[in-house]
């Protein structure tokens, strides 16, 4: 690792260099090893990184965990899906670990089968609806 | 046979599918309350660094992450398990996206006058001296950019990948190292910690 390498890391990654990408990391260990400039550079860096750490900093309060529980067993969740057709969709889609539009493509296949198919019946139940319309209005014509 | 075992909230280093958290999350859908709590004794503590670091306040840090938490209860439906996103980089996403909807809600306060205490000797100098400096990164982080913020925030002090942090921010690994340096170059300059680094570049020219 030259120089020009090392600083572009340093920035990236800090003066931590276990905490550089795997192999990085030992490699710019041993260019500190031999490289007095870059060791001191590596110095300044740590040096730098621990004045911002100490940047002020309050811990949370105790029993914030606590808190969040109790907020959350106060607060009114939607329960209406368990049970119903949506919810057992929802139970189905969360329980196959399948990406989503694997399962999206064969399932909008099937609603579009089943759509065209009741749609068929629909339209065939209107088309003998008419022609008992028309027959009833021939039939009132023969009548006359 | 139902071989389902109940925990209590305390043992929770256990490794099983249903107790990661994408295995809380798929029992926090179901309205299973103990999985909810073992999520936030998981990780109430990670978020609020950050809500922290984001906004300066204990107080608003605090509300922010619990703010997050009853979104996640009451619509754990809005992470999407499916899209390989994992949870912990999906709830980032969340609380960062509170801190900044609440920091431009904030009005700025204003500045606190300046008081100097009586001279007690040596520690009380000290102590303020050390106040003072933290006020001084404090004022210099605050002055940066929202986005550098966040990533100096991420990376630097919560310990998140470039990578990682750049999915939370929806940004290219590049975007975010970019961020991530001028906020650093920017810092340096401003806190005076760059006479090495100049030294450095002044040899390679």
């Amino acid at each position: 690792m030259d120089r020009d390498e090392f600083l572009k890391y340093l920035e990236l990654y800090g003066g931590d260099l276990g905490r550089w990408p795997s192999g990085l990391g030992e490699e710019a260990r041993a260019a500190c090893a031999g490289s007095r400039e870059m060791r001191e550079v590596l110095d300044q860096e740590r040096r730098f990184e621990d004045s911002l750490m100490e940047r002020g900093f309050e811990e949370p309060s105790p029993g914030l965990e606590a808190r969040i529980i109790s907020a959350a067993a106060r607060v009114k969740r939607p329960e209406a899906r368990k049970g119903s057709v949506l919810g057992l969709l929802s139970a189905v889609f969360t329980a196959i670990p399948l990406p989503r539009p694997a399962i999206a493509l064969p399932l909008l296949l099937v609603l579009g089968m089943a759509a065209g198919y009741l749609y068929a019946n629909y339209a065939e139940q209107d088309t003998d609806n008419a022609q008992y319309a028309e027959l009833l209005y021939y039939g009132e014509d023969y009548n006359e | 046979m139902d071989t389902t075992v109940t925990l209590p909230l305390g043992q929770m280093g256990i490794e099983t599918k249903e107790f990661t958290d994408e295995g809380l999350m798929g029992r926090i859908r179901n309205g299973d309350r103990e999985a909810f709590s073992m999520l936030v004794m998981r990780h109430t503590k990670k978020y609020y660094s950050l809500a922290y670091r984001m906004l300066s306040s204990r107080e608003e840090a605090e509300d922010i992450v619990q703010e997050s938490f009853l979104i996640l209860w009451t619509n754990p439906a809005s992470w999407d398990g499916g899209r390989q996103t994992k949870f912990t980089t999906w709830f980032y996403r969340v609380v960062w996206n509170a801190c900044i909807d609440r920091k431009r809600k904030n009005t700025p306060l204003p500045m606190e006058d300046g008081f100097d205490p009586p001279d007690e000797g040596r520690g009380a100098e000290e102590a303020l001296e050390m106040k003072r400096n933290k006020e001084n990164i404090d004022a210099c982080i605050g002055e940066l950019p929202e986005s550098q913020q966040t990533a100096l925030a991420l990376c630097f002090y919560e310990g998140v990948s470039n990578r990682e942090a750049a999915e939370i921010m929806g940004l290219s690994v590049k975007a975010l190292e970019s961020l991530l340096m001028r906020a650093k170059a920017s810092l340096r300059s401003k806190l005076g910690g760059d006479k090495g680094r100049e030294d450095a570049n002044n040899g390679q020219r």
